[in-house]
């Protein structure tokens, strides 16, 4: 029975699945007074040309010494050689993560998780929703599609945050901004003072919540895909928008992120009722979603 | 497999030929613990039997307070050694677990079959090396139950007193205790009574302790459905992972567990909880990142670093318990996530009781079925 078959094949072999590889910081970008970027570069080069992902996975970060958290891979895979984390500083880890300098070591697990459907997204419109700092995993599938232009229709990217301080990626906002081959709408929950009003309403940023402006720009839902990302209440406001709007649950496709320890389905904490993010999400169909438990997000 | 026979006086000369033969024993003892200076605590648990004359501290057959599932899934283990170098670099080394061939005695047949629940989970895409390799040098025999607690319901999750599943060997005390049947489940339980036999590695002539036990196997069956008559939890759990599938928001769930204090016990003393937690653990220039248990009864378990938290009340802590275990297990794995131990029933410091839960909602269950019929039929 169950106890032969771990009899049947060689154990001895098995690899470490919770050692990490090493990586060393060779950039530091600070997006925001509490949110920070670090490009990351593998120390060993076998594992640096090994090393695929996928846009929309994930990976386990470690400031050894202090532990483990779980951020998305940020940068595209069609960038090569390194890989970028966008992070937030509230606990132990990140705060740890923050103290380290350019060309120093830290360790990352993956990457786990399964991806955005880029294929399915071929010829297809694209309206890209990103609130806060939930515009990380979308930047690596927006970097990933841009860099494939014209394999893709017309791309909207909606973008918020509660300031104009807490934009992450602002440089990389203007660069979009610039480009004629896509529409950037960018949006705060509110504005701090007259001067900074002066300035946002001059460079076209709009005052409101992500689920209004949405409602505002009344995208067509004609061939196509919604990708959002954000925090929760975000997240559930504005599927009710692109609900309204025409979209078909199976064209709206978010990424979700819960508490994770190994990455790979056994430490038994992100599942939301019998879906466990890390194996059979994080990125998943509105569709996916209406099946599972409400309270349980 | 093979069938044999052992006087329960051979039992000692058993244990003492594990020993010679180099492998690690582990079996049953009673350790008193005591808990700074204040109370003393006396449990019966799985330790190390290091030398012949620790022999008769072993319990036989005993129920134990926690599961053995220690001997493969330590409480508290490192995975990888991290020591921090001149200029921000680190040095990293795997932690390669134990691996003494060992022979672990005097687990009950629920636990040998949460062993192979477990296996399930730790090789499922991503092999665990740690649990796995434990799994591959150790040998389980368990021992028959011929007198279940109160609080004890495998039957109930389709084993029996004396099922096999999960075993290498399976003893079973019959004709009063005076003898044991002994029935070799797998390659590895013959491999073992070869080698106590003296057989494979012995230099010395060593007699053989054992005789033909296929004229026991009769005992043991009638035995086996007496003690199973004998026990008093007999709901059949079969058909409540389709119960539960509706139950996700119902106010049963919620008010079955209520008073659930979070405290944990019941995921400590499982056979079949697995959830951990992974840590670093050390000094900021050396130390080691840790697989340490965990619960999912803990309020901080599924907290997110921003605040929101999805479980953020008890029972809705105690309802991914009963829910993973009961429903969402069977789903993935084919099989419920619970042997009938009772151990968290006796544990627990209110009462509750997983038997009386999955009980009291397949009546409520049946109840409102019955009512909708009766409402169809007026």
């Amino acid at each position: 029975m169950c106890s032969m078959n771990s009899t049947s094949t060689d154990k001895t072999e098995l690899k470490n699945i919770y050692r990490p590889m090493l990586m060393k910081i060779i950039s530091i970008a600070d997006e925001t007074k509490d949110t920070r970027t670090l490009r990351l570069e593998f120390s060993d080069q076998k594992e640096k040309d090994a090393f695929n992902f996928k846009a929309g996975q994930f990976g386990l970060y470690s400031a050894f010494g202090h532990g483990e958290a779980v951020f998305c891979i940020s940068s595209s895979p069609s960038k090569k050689g390194y890989i970028e984390c966008t992070f937030k500083k509230v606990g132990k880890v990140t705060v740890a993560l923050r103290n380290l300098d350019i060309g120093d070591t830290v360790g990352f697990r993956g990457p786990y998780g399964n991806n955005f459907p880029i294929d399915n997204l071929k010829g297809k419109n694209l309206l890209f929703i990103g609130g806060g700092i939930g515009l990380a995993p979308l930047r690596s599938l927006i970097d990933n599609v841009l860099d494939l232009r014209s394999e893709f229709s017309n791309i909207t990217i909606l973008c918020g945050a509660r300031s104009v301080s807490d934009f992450i990626y602002k440089g990389q906002i203007r660069e979009w901004e610039s480009r004629s081959d896509l529409k950037l709408v960018k949006t705060v929950d509110a504005l701090t003072s007259p001067a900074e009003e002066t300035e946002w309403k001059a460079s076209n940023g709009r005052v409101g919540l992500i689920p209004k402006i949405l409602a505002d720009i009344n995208p067509s839902a004609n061939n196509t895909y919604a990708i959002v990302c954000g925090p929760p209440i975000m997240i559930k406001f504005t599927l009710q928008e692109l609900e309204k709007l025409n979209f078909s649950r199976d064209k709206v496709i978010t990424t979700l992120e819960n508490r994770m320890k190994c990455g790979f389905g056994k430490c038994g904490r992100c599942n939301i009722g019998p879906i466990y993010i890390c194996k059979e999400g994080p990125v998943f169909t509105a569709e996916e979603l209406k099946n599972l438990p409400q309270s349980d997000f | 497999m093979k069938n044999y026979q052992l006087a329960a006086k051979d039992l000692e000369t058993f244990f003492e030929r594990i020993l010679s033969s180099n492998l690690k024993l582990v079996a049953p003892v009673s350790t008193t613990q005591h808990i700074a200076n204040l109370k003393s605590k006396t449990q019966i648990l799985f330790k190390e039997i290091p030398t012949k004359e620790d022999i008769k501290k072993i319990i036989s057959d005993t129920y134990t307070d926690m599961s053995a599932k220690e001997v493969f899934f330590p409480q508290s283990e490192p995975v990888i050694e991290y020591t921090h170098k001149k200029g921000g670099a680190v040095d990293i080394k795997d932690v390669e677990p134990t691996l003494k061939e060992t022979v672990l005695f005097g687990s009950r047949p629920c636990d040998a079959f949460g062993f192979s629940l477990l296996e399930k989970l730790f090789s499922w895409d991503y092999d665990d090396p740690f649990f796995l390799k434990r799994r591959d040098k150790t040998t389980v025999i368990s021992m028959g139950c011929t007198s279940p607690l109160e609080s004890c319901f495998c039957t109930s999750v389709g084993l029996s007193p004396m099922s096999n599943i999960g075993s290498d060997i399976l003893f079973t005390p019959v004709d009063n205790g005076e003898r044991y049947l002994i029935e070799v489940v797998t390659p590895r339980g013959e491999k073992l009574i070869e080698t106590i036999n003296g057989a494979v590695t012995s230099t010395t002539t060593r007699q053989s302790i054992f005789t033909d036990g296929n004229t026991l196997v009769q005992n043991k069956n009638i035995l086996e459905g007496k003690v199973k008559e004998q026990m008093k939890r007999k709901e059949d759990f079969k058909d409540i992972s389709d119960i539960l599938k509706d139950k996700f928001d119902d106010s049963q769930l919620e008010s079955e567990t209520y008073r659930c204090l979070g405290c944990g016990v019941c995921s400590m003393v499982c056979p079949t909880c697995h959830c951990f937690d992974i840590v670093d653990e050390g000094e900021s220039s050396h130390g080691y990142r840790m697989k340490n248990w965990d619960s999912c009864s803990f309020a901080l378990f599924t907290k997110h670093g921003g605040g929101h938290n999805p479980r953020d009340l008890q029972f809705k802590r105690c309802r991914q318990r009963y829910m993973h275990k009961l429903h969402y297990y069977r789903e993935k794995f084919a099989d419920a996530l619970c042997v009938g131990c009772g151990r968290c029933v006796r544990a627990c410091p209110v009462n509750l009781d997983i038997y009386s839960v999955v009980y009291n909602l397949k009546k409520a269950y049946a109840n409102k079925k019955k009512d909708n019929k009766d409402n169809d039929n007026v």
